[in-house]
């Protein structure tokens, strides 16, 4: 009778943050592994140029391919020294297979080659670095300021404290590089209020740098809430159109400045490791390409006794079914989970679903203020329309909802659902 | 890889709560106004509670039983434990039981909770479909049924209990755990004091429950304590009780009534902490709750003051809930507005 018993705990209504520790320290390095897998596609229709042929011998940051078409073509490089095993579709961490490039390595140990030195400072120049950012908007003046999001919404990544908090002066340099090359005059870093320290580190970093604003925000922001931020922040009164606003990962930022004063080319980043089956929740510098499996052994997981593995965060990361993906370098971390009880044979009666009792933990916790009980009502009986204009695609997928429903009600699910749905068949919806 | 592994859509963490959980915070928290309607209204209250929650679970399982089909009647106990279908484990009937054991006078004839309870139970819950389906409180339905059905027994008030004189003739003997009618002294409420004869009653007594009433409704010092453990557990938000007792303050103090008087007689502090919060029957938006516990204010009001009832919280809760369902729509409006963001510079 697990979950009968009454608990005097108080419960949570935000997920505790279970990275705490791990951004107070270095990074720990992990760059020699084994093999890497690196991904020449984001999607499988992507169109993409592959460079070398299996058993040939590469160097860490030799151009291996380059991804996409037309002007803003991004190079791909090889991450440690080693020779091509095969080229081939392997599984993404975005759960798809995608054409990618396997080396495996010698055991030498050499500095990355360096972007050749013809390559001006430019947009050119980020783009051999292979730096993912939105290009079309950058370039060409669609942009008229730049934010950056320096919050940790997921409980168990610690990557932007880390890096506010270690790396502020490459933050800041990076952020105000991309300034320079894409001529934007403004930008703003959101720092969570709750973590003052990072604040401070953030305005130590900045100086004299007057272009870059730091801005206090009183919870943390889903990365799908950043739209929503921007077009709060930004409105205006007076009826005037605001201004458009262009989100770059923080992640990138010290890549950028590693591409145009070192010119090295973005082949590391850091990632958070932990969850239930990680002695303690850490961070590690590893290179692009790396499989979760090998990051996980690295620190100190028992890969048998993992029931789950997950890229990104607890509450909106893609579960992976293999342990062999890469690290790309959209991966903010990794959460290797031992769950006991989780097949519904083994739940206790107190853990299924069961009805909704309409307590509104839902209600108070969801960010753009949604009824999800409500929604998800709708949604099951299939009455798509009356969810649509109860703000069914307001949600943000930010997970909150079914983390706190006592009822046991997958509410972030069926709304996701829900909204594919209209994605795969436009007509039924609304009708 | 020896064991596969799980693939399931995010979050991957819970906060552990149970409607179970939930159902028993407010079991805990009547704990304190139980042992107070112990004291106050002697041992008999524990007879009372004891045959009302017997009477809720049993009426809930017996329903559920023969709405499962197929349900095979022997493994009775076995199937209470584990079949989906049958749940007064989940703790709602007891809690309506524990709420229809606290509205009903301390000296009422044994039957009467028992069936108070299971027509809260099928009457005011099951009927339309089960936990979380119900328009009105059950408990207040049942009480409400009651008063209609045997208004002689539901206003038969007594003075507090005297156990002064009870334990002095109390020996080993069962004959003499019989209450007698020299206990149970007949005495009206504050409210119908205040009503009929204008007699204000001590503030002393009437906080810490040394009046006649309802079983759970006398003590307001318990009734807080309760209420406070379940605010601390988030069981239960400020709003309703919050909106509900300031708006019952101003609006008698408007009146030209005593404010602290009216807050701490009759149910007033039950049925702010413990029955107009029921989850179920409450507007599920913030803006929503807070008329809500405006309306019953006004309505409590309205009834205390110019109806003809003494008391008007159960009236007031159960209108209240019917327009539930009204203030819901005109609140959750959805609204493209990001709660997080505040205290910007923009830049």
């Amino acid at each position: 009778m697990d979950g009968f018993l009454p608990t005097f705990i108080r419960r949570k209504q935000t997920p505790p943050r279970s990275s705490g520790a791990a951004y107070d320290q270095p990074a720990q390095s992990f760059l020699d592994p084994g093999a890497v897998i690196i991904p020449l596609q984001e999607n499988p229709r992507d169109p993409y140029q592959c460079l070398v042929k299996p058993r040939e011998e590469v160097a860490a940051g030799q151009k291996i391919g380059e991804r996409g078409e037309g002007s803003f073509r991004l190079a791909v490089h090889a991450t440690i020294s080693g020779k091509v095993k095969e080229v081939e579709t392997h599984p993404a961490p975005q759960g798809v297979h995608v054409a990618s490039v396997v080396i495996e390595s010698q055991g030498k140990e050499e500095p990355p080659l360096k972007i050749p030195a013809e390559t001006e400072v430019g947009p050119d120049l980020l783009l051999q670095a292979g730096i993912p950012l939105n290009y079309p908007r950058l370039s060409g003046g669609n942009t008229d300021i730049l934010m950056v999001n320096g919050t940790e919404f997921e409980p168990n990544l610690a990557v932007h404290p880390y890096l506010l908090r270690q790396e502020a002066s490459r933050v800041v340099g990076g952020l105000a590089t991309l300034m320079d090359i894409f001529s934007i005059s403004r930008s703003c870093v959101y720092v969570d209020r709750s973590q003052p320290g990072l604040l401070w580190a953030l305005e130590e970093a900045l100086g004299k740098e007057k272009r870059i604003v730091p801005c206090r925000v009183r919870q943390a922001i889903p990365p799908a809430g950043e739209a929503e931020l921007a077009r709060e922040v930004l409105k205006r009164r007076n009826g005037s159109s605001p201004p458009r606003a262009t989100f770059v990962d923080m992640a990138f930022l010290p890549a950028v400045r590693a591409a145009v004063e070192e010119r090295l080319p973005f082949i590391e980043r850091v990632i958070t490791v932990s969850g239930s089956g990680i002695p303690r929740p850490l961070n590690v510098k590893v290179r692009v390409g790396t499989p979760f499996e090998a990051v996980i052994r690295r620190c100190g997981g028992d890969l048998e006794r993992l029931t789950q593995i997950v890229m990104g965060g607890a509450l909106t990361g893609i579960s992976q079914p293999d342990a062999q993906v890469p690290v790309t370098q959209q991966t903010p971390g990794i959460l290797a989970l031992v769950s006991f009880a989780m097949g519904k044979g083994h739940q206790s009666k107190m853990y299924q679903e069961g009805p909704c009792i309409r307590c509104a933990k839902c209600v108070d916790r969801c960010p753009v203020s949604i009824l999800p009980n409500l929604i998800a009502g709708y949604c099951r009986k299939k009455m798509f329309a009356e969810a649509e204009e109860k703000g069914l695609f307001l949600c943000i997928d930010c997970g909150l909802c079914t983390y706190v429903c006592p009822a046991r009600i997958p509410l972030a699910e069926i709304l996701r659902e829900a909204k594919s749905r209209k994605e795969r068949h436009p007509e039924e919806v609304g009708s | 890889m020896p064991n596969p592994l799980i693939v399931s859509g995010p979050p991957y963490i819970k906060n552990g709560e149970t409607n179970h959980c939930l159902m028993f915070d407010v079991y805990i928290a009547a704990v304190p106004v139980m042992l107070a309607a112990v004291f106050f209204a002697g041992p008999y209250a524990i007879v009372v509670i004891a045959l009302s929650i017997l009477s809720a679970m049993a009426t809930e399982a017996i329903i559920q039983m023969i709405k499962t089909p197929g349900y095979r009647f022997r493994p009775v106990v076995y199937n209470i434990l584990t079949s989906d279908r049958i749940t007064i484990l989940d703790g709602s009937a007891l809690v309506t039981g524990i709420l229809v054991a606290f509205n009903v006078p301390p000296q009422v004839p044994f039957w009467l909770p028992v069936v108070g309870s299971a027509v809260a139970i099928s009457l005011g819950k099951q009927i339309f479909g089960g936990l979380g389906h119900n328009i009105f409180n059950p408990a207040l339905f049942a009480r409400t049924f009651l008063l209609a059905a045997w208004p002689a027994h539901m206003t038969s008030w007594v003075a507090p209990f005297d156990w002064g004189s009870y334990l002095g003739r109390l020996s080993w003997f069962p004959s003499t755990w019989k209450i007698q009618a020299v206990d149970a002294v007949s005495s009206a409420t504050p409210l119908t004091l205040m009503k009929n004869e204008g007699v204000l009653t001590p503030y002393l007594n009437l906080f810490l429950g040394n009046t006649g009433g309802c079983i759970g409704e006398t003590c307001a010092l318990a009734v807080l304590l309760g209420g406070a453990y379940m605010l601390y557990k988030g069981t239960i938000t400020w709003h309703i009780p919050f909106t509900y007792l300031t708006t019952v303050a101003i609006l008698t103090g408007l009146f030209g009534k005593d404010p602290v008087f009216h807050l701490f007689s009759g149910g007033l502090m039950l049925g702010a902490f413990f029955m107009a919060t029921d989850v179920v029957t409450s507007p599920v938006t913030k803006w929503g709750r807070i008329w809500f516990g405006v309306g019953c204010g006004v309505i409590t009001v309205l009834i205390r003051l110019f109806g003809s009832f003494p008391e008007g919280v159960s009236y007031s809760i159960l209108i209240m809930n019917a327009c539930t369902p009204l203030i819901d729509r005109y609140t959750g409006g959805a609204r493209l507005r990001l709660q997080v963001v505040g205290n910007l510079r923009t830049p």
